[in-house]
């Protein structure tokens, strides 16, 4: 997980798009980073800088589509927004249906765009947040004996420790010391925190 | 006495033997006298055997019989046939072969006695060359007369001399009115001053031949087309003398060519009009740049000023951005204007209602269009109008295209487009064009003329902004008016071309 500050990537083979743009992040306080081509932004990617990305959909060279298409199959969550001309409309459809954030026409209002930069960054803090949490989760789970794993596995399903210690052929006493300590090791406070987890874990 | 004679007489056969000419003296019985070198070579016989021979032995038959009687005839009646005239008769030589003999005969009188002297030039080669030469001629007016392609010879000026049969046909024109006829008579008038220029150049020997494509006077009002091929006759000087014109006949080559030329550019108008969609979304997305980038600044500019954290370098770096931007936009504005000029000079001297009805065949024929029927409403009394045809269609088509578009979501299926032609009050031509359709509202009605204004979900507003722009330059006006009803009608104005002038 990077630590630095989330940057807006903006890609534009416009000079003066890509400059005024650099400028008004400027302005309100954001990190920027431009690229004048696809090319140049997938060799400088990096999955784990958080942010969100501003693509101009028609661009010399591979397009804003074709960088999208790329991402989403290195796996990156990285939030797009498109900015389309007049003409692009169904080409902003097709991102969009790809899965990009949101697309905005230019000329565009600074305002529109901030707004729609701010929500793309929390929705990918939100994102980097609940996939940390995940990963951590599953990490604790691969700490966990393969006893242990059996044990949460059925006390999940809901099953009363009895039942547990009856599938398993073990005593109940064990299964409870088996039951805290996955408890402690996850970090559970409760059965439906545990519960949570595990399906959180399992999501991935 | 007797030696000068002698010595007289040596000088005159020495002479008489120079003389390339036979030399041939008889007395009034036909007796030879004299006989020279010439006469010897001419004839065959020696001088001995000539000498005091009747000069008949040099005659074929008839002559040869009744020579003696020319003769007596001649000394008794003083009427010459030959005496000094000259004439060509037939000589007969020693082997008895005759040739073609140019004979003149004078009569002297020496030591009181009448005699005659012939002189005689054996003229074989020059009746041989001069039928030679009949007979090219002959030949050469076999050819010319019958030369598949119309030739005419005409003088320095222009004035026709010869002419063969294919010219005859070409011009459908009497030959012997052709003859004499000028180039002025028999070529179109706007054509007339580029063949005289080229006749004059080859008379002037400034050029060697020249070739022209010039349209000639088949009747009153109808026109041949011909490719006129023009050199130069020269005289033995190398002086042109005469012009000789050879006019491949090209009426249905050319006429073939203009239909297909009219194909060609119906084809072009129809992918002109599919270009300008394209073209326009082109200018959207070039126009958009700049305007992206000016706004973008301005807006940080704005951010940047209302906090405290104003940088100077990039405020100025912003609005000189601004500055290059909007020069940017106004140079795309600019390239689109002068797409339009480019085409201005292709005005042409037109019906407006064949314009019209062409454009409206077109738009019936696009699939796009044909929802709503066009209703054509033309004036009969119209005069000619010098346009460029393709870019009034352009307008019309426009108008069309707006109209249906209009009416696409509200009309009901009679609406009709109405498209109409009249002379309006100030003699100026005028088409309308109504609708049926959604109308405008005040605001829209303000900038509906402006660039890159629509009300359309597509397109980029570049239509009446471009056919305003095609109208005033031809000179006229374009403007709207709301129809009582519905709809909207929308006007343009062309000057009429006073008495069909150019």
């Amino acid at each position: 997980m990077s630590k630095m500050d989330p940057t807006v990537f903006v890609v534009d083979d416009d000079e003066a798009i890509r400059k005024a743009l650099k400028l008004l992040m400027k302005s309100v306080g954001l990190a920027v980073e431009t690229y004048a081509s696809a090319r140049e932004y997938l060799d400088a990617y990096d999955p784990d800088r958080a942010g969100c990305l501003v693509l101009d959909i028609r661009m010399s060279g591979m397009s804003g589509i074709d960088l999208h298409r790329e991402l989403l199959a290195k796996h990156a969550i990285t939030p797009v927004i498109f900015i389309t001309g007049h003409g692009d409309v169904s080409m902003a459809v097709q991102a969009m249906k790809d899965g990009a954030v949101d697309f905005i026409q230019k000329p565009f209002s600074d305002q529109t765009l901030l707004d729609r930069i701010q929500h793309s960054l929390k929705l990918d803090e939100d994102n980097r947040r609940a996939l940390a949490q995940q990963q951590k989760i599953s990490d604790r789970i691969q700490a966990l004996t393969p006893r242990e794993r059996e044990v949460m596995e059925l006390i999940v399903e809901g099953h009363p420790n009895k039942v547990v210690a009856h599938r398993l052929g073990i005593s109940e006493r064990t299964i409870e010391i088996h039951r805290s300590r996955v408890m402690k090791k996850l970090g559970a406070t409760s059965l439906p925190h545990l519960v949570r987890m595990s399906l959180r874990a399992k999501e991935e | 006495m007797q030696n000068r004679y002698r010595q007289d007489s040596a000088r005159l056969s020495a002479i008489l033997d120079a003389t390339v000419d036979g030399i041939i003296v008889i007395d009034r019985r036909g007796i030879m006298l004299e006989y020279n070198h010439a006469a010897e070579r001419i004839f065959g016989f020696s001088r001995e055997e000539a000498l005091g021979q009747n000069v008949s032995m040099l005659m074929p038959d008839p002559d040869r019989s009744r020579h003696d009687g020319y003769v007596d005839r001649y000394i008794e009646t003083k009427s010459p046939r030959i005496i000094g005239i000259g004439r060509e008769v037939t000589g007969r030589r020693k082997d008895g072969s005759t040739f073609p003999l140019d004979l003149a005969v004078n009569e002297i009188t020496l030591e009181n006695e009448l005699n005659f002297v012939g002189i005689c030039r054996d003229i074989t080669e020059r009746v041989e060359s001069s039928r030679q030469l009949e007979e090219s001629r002959k030949q050469l007016s076999v050819w010319w007369e019958n030369a598949p392609i119309a030739k005419a010879v005409c003088d320095l000026t222009g004035r026709i001399i010869r002419v063969n049969e294919a010219a005859v046909d070409f011009w459908s024109i009497d030959r012997h009115r052709l003859v004499g006829s000028t180039i002025d008579q028999l070529t179109h008038p706007e054509d007339t001053q580029q063949c005289l220029l080229a006749i004059r150049e080859l008379a002037e020997a400034r050029r060697e031949r020249r070739t022209l494509q010039i349209r000639f006077r088949k009747s009153r009002d109808e026109w041949s087309i011909g490719q006129v091929h023009c050199t130069s006759v020269r005289n033995e000087n190398d002086v042109p003398v005469e012009i000789m014109l050879q006019i491949v006949d090209r009426t249905a080559e050319v006429s073939a060519e203009e239909e297909a030329g009219e194909h060609r550019e119906r084809l072009a108008h129809v992918t002109r009009i599919g270009t300008m969609a394209e073209m326009a979304t082109g200018i959207a997305h070039e126009v958009n740049q700049p305007l992206t980038a000016i706004a973008t600044y301005s807006q940080a500019c704005r951010r940047l000023m209302q906090d405290d954290r104003i940088e100077r370098e990039d405020i100025l770096d912003a609005l000189e951005q601004i500055n290059a931007q909007a020069l940017r936009a106004g140079e795309v504005i600019r390239r689109l204007r002068s797409f339009v000029r480019k085409r201005e000079s292709d005005r042409q001297l037109v019906s407006l209602n064949d314009v019209i009805r062409e454009i409206v065949t077109l738009a019936n024929t696009d699939s796009n269009l044909i929802e709503f029927e066009i209703e054509l409403d033309l004036a009969s009394d119209l005069p000619r109008t010098k346009v460029d045809p393709v870019q009034i269609q352009q307008v019309v088509l426009n108008l069309i295209q707006n109209g249906k578009d209009a009416m696409r979501d509200t009309a009901s299926a009679d609406d009709t487009i109405g498209v109409r032609t009249r002379r309006n009050a100030a003699g100026q031509l005028e088409v309308s064009v109504r609708d049926c359709g959604t109308g405008i509202s005040e605001v829209d009605a303000s900038t509906l003329f402006d660039p890159f204004f629509t009300t359309k979900k597509s397109g980029m507003g570049m239509g009446l902004s471009i056919s305003r722009s095609i109208i005033t330059a031809h000179g006229g006006t374009l403007w709207f008016e709301r129809n009582p009803d519905k709809g909207l009608t929308f006007y343009f104005t062309l000057p009429a071309t006073i008495g069909d002038e150019e």
